[in-house]
């Protein structure tokens, strides 16, 4: 069992889709655009009609065996926040509306790393003014998730192959059975962080202003995705105030 | 015994079959070396052997594997883990605990071990890889050869009786290669079965495993004692492993086995004086 393998929906794996020939600003204020829906209602209607205009994006960018993956791995959690819910709440539908809530955020963020190179974002914070070794810290976070993952398996082999079983015994026992991975884990991580680090001084990194080799130009697609984001929210707005699908 | 019986295999998500159609044969007393380039399939085969394959990692797997009598398919890793014992390439994969002593006693304390035969498996690896001074030490801070030669004690403490290796040599110096030439043959002689995956063909030279097997894009290419495989350049070459000196020498006196340098000396001095 590989309590991880949900990480592989946030492996960078850009098809050329149409989503992700958009403008990289404009792809991240969309999907950001569009988060803001699942957030604005409490009613299962509301949950729904956000998944619908969440949808076409997943199929646009080719995620739909991601977000599956994706959904899978955090089954867990999506049981806890219903039930939770369910207990302070004591209503059914408010409660798998919630749910529904995590699965649309699930599907933008797989849909997000399916049409988004980690080099773009950091192309997008440095022309919006960070400094590099913010937006350097920001795409080397999102290219190390694969990375990691692929560690985490390696390390969950090793622990198995010593005799360690992940998915026996009740939840306190599976919980300190982590432990053997977590650790390592951890270490490898701050490992890598500090060679990383000394690999980019050692080539400069920081010296002083640094040149981008991508250019990026706005195109009619692009007008149509922030139309598509605009109106969307616009009659969401509409239909919350007038009270619609409270 | 291990018996690999026809056993195919593809990784989830790859459209190129890992393994094909291989049958492999691995007794206890001997060491067997897995030889191949990268990608060759080397070690899928050993994660084959513990259960690995099927259990964790998912994919298209036909054939089947039986270790003493069990098939792979119907046991646990966990289970497997009793009769064979696998170290991982990389040491920093499994070691955990605050101290060698813990991270020694990890394995045996999973399978259920009375506090006595613990006890003792652990201070037997420990004395087996040379690390009992170590027993308190912090793991993080040994150095690249004593972490992996943990990493070795912390598998072979269960006693499993076939211990498969990994690329066990990369990065290591030729000191650790020599020490670990002769645990490896102290394990044979204690009735263990070794298998060794490597590129390292010279360290395979100081060896002489008891059979060798031969791998190439997933096939076992060719199989046989060690003098009969690693002596014919035609077939490492086609493996893109370049044949040693010592064999490239051994070729030009004419002489149908790979000598060590001390027999190659002797044998020049021989034909020089007369």
């Amino acid at each position: 069992m590989d309590p991880f393998a949900f990480l592989e929906a946030f492996r960078p794996r850009i098809e050329a889709s149409l989503l992700s020939r958009l403008h990289p600003g404009i792809r991240v204020l969309m999907i950001g655009g569009l988060l803001i829906a699942p957030l604005m209602f409490r009613s299962l209607m509301g949950e729904l009609l956000s998944l619908a205009i969440i949808i076409p994006l997943m199929i646009l960018s080719k995620s739909i065996v991601e977000v599956g993956k994706l959904i899978k791995g955090s089954l867990f959690f999506l049981i806890i926040i219903i039930l939770t819910n369910y207990l302070f709440s004591r209503e059914i539908g408010f409660s798998v509306a919630m749910g529904m809530r995590l699965i649309s955020m699930l599907i933008l963020s797989a849909v997000f790393f399916a049409s988004t190179d980690a080099t773009e974002i950091g192309d997008l914070l440095g022309n919006l003014g960070f400094p590099p070794y913010i937006s350097y810290s920001f795409v080397m976070a999102l290219r190390f998730i694969p990375v990691l993952a692929e560690d985490a398996q390696n390390i969950i082999a090793a622990q198995e192959s010593r005799g360690l079983e992940l998915s026996k015994g009740n939840l306190l026992t599976r919980i300190r059975n982590m432990i053997p991975i977590l650790i390592p884990l951890v270490i490898l991580a701050i490992r890598r962080a500090q060679q990383l680090a000394e690999a980019l001084e050692s080539r400069a990194f920081g010296s002083g202003k640094r040149t981008s080799y991508w250019e990026y130009r706005i195109s009619e697609k692009d007008v149509l995705a922030v139309l598509y984001t605009v109106l969307s929210l616009c009659s969401f707005i509409y239909l919350k105030k007038s009270g619609l699908l409270t | 015994m291990i018996e690999v019986h026809k056993v195919s295999y593809t990784y989830r998500g790859s459209s190129k079959a890992a393994l094909q159609d291989i049958s492999s044969l691995f007794e206890p007393n001997k060491i067997y070396a897995i030889v191949g380039p990268n990608g060759a399939g080397k070690s899928t085969l050993l994660r084959l052997l513990n259960g690995l394959i099927p259990h964790f990692y998912k994919g298209e797997f036909k054939g089947r594997v039986i270790v003493d009598g069990i098939d792979t398919r119907e046991a646990s890793v966990a289970e497997l883990a009793r009769h064979v014992g696998l170290v991982f390439q990389n040491p920093a994969h499994q070691i955990f605990s605050e101290t060698v002593w813990q991270e020694v006693i990890f394995g045996p304390k999973n399978l259920g071990y009375s506090e006595n035969q613990i006890l003792e498996m652990g201070r037997w690896a420990l004395e087996v890889t040379g690390l009992l001074l170590y027993k308190d030490v912090p793991p993080w801070t040994l150095s690249g050869g004593e972490m992996k030669k943990l990493s070795i004690a912390s598998v072979i403490s269960t006693k499993p009786k076939y211990i498969a290796f990994d690329e066990p040599t990369i990065g290591q110096d030729a000191s650790f290669k020599a020490s670990f030439v002769s645990l490896l043959n102290q394990l044979k002689s204690q009735g263990h079965g070794i298998i060794v995956v490597t590129h390292d063909i010279d360290w395979l030279l100081d060896l002489k495993p008891d059979y060798v097997y031969l791998m190439k894009e997933g096939v076992i290419i060719a199989s046989g004692e060690f003098n009969e495989v690693l002596t014919n350049n035609d077939l490492l070459r086609s493996v893109r492993i370049e044949p040693p000196l010592t064999l490239k020498i051994s070729k030009l006196l004419n002489i149908r086995r790979v000598m060590d340098p001390p027999e190659i000396a002797e044998e020049l001095f021989r034909r020089v004086r007369g």
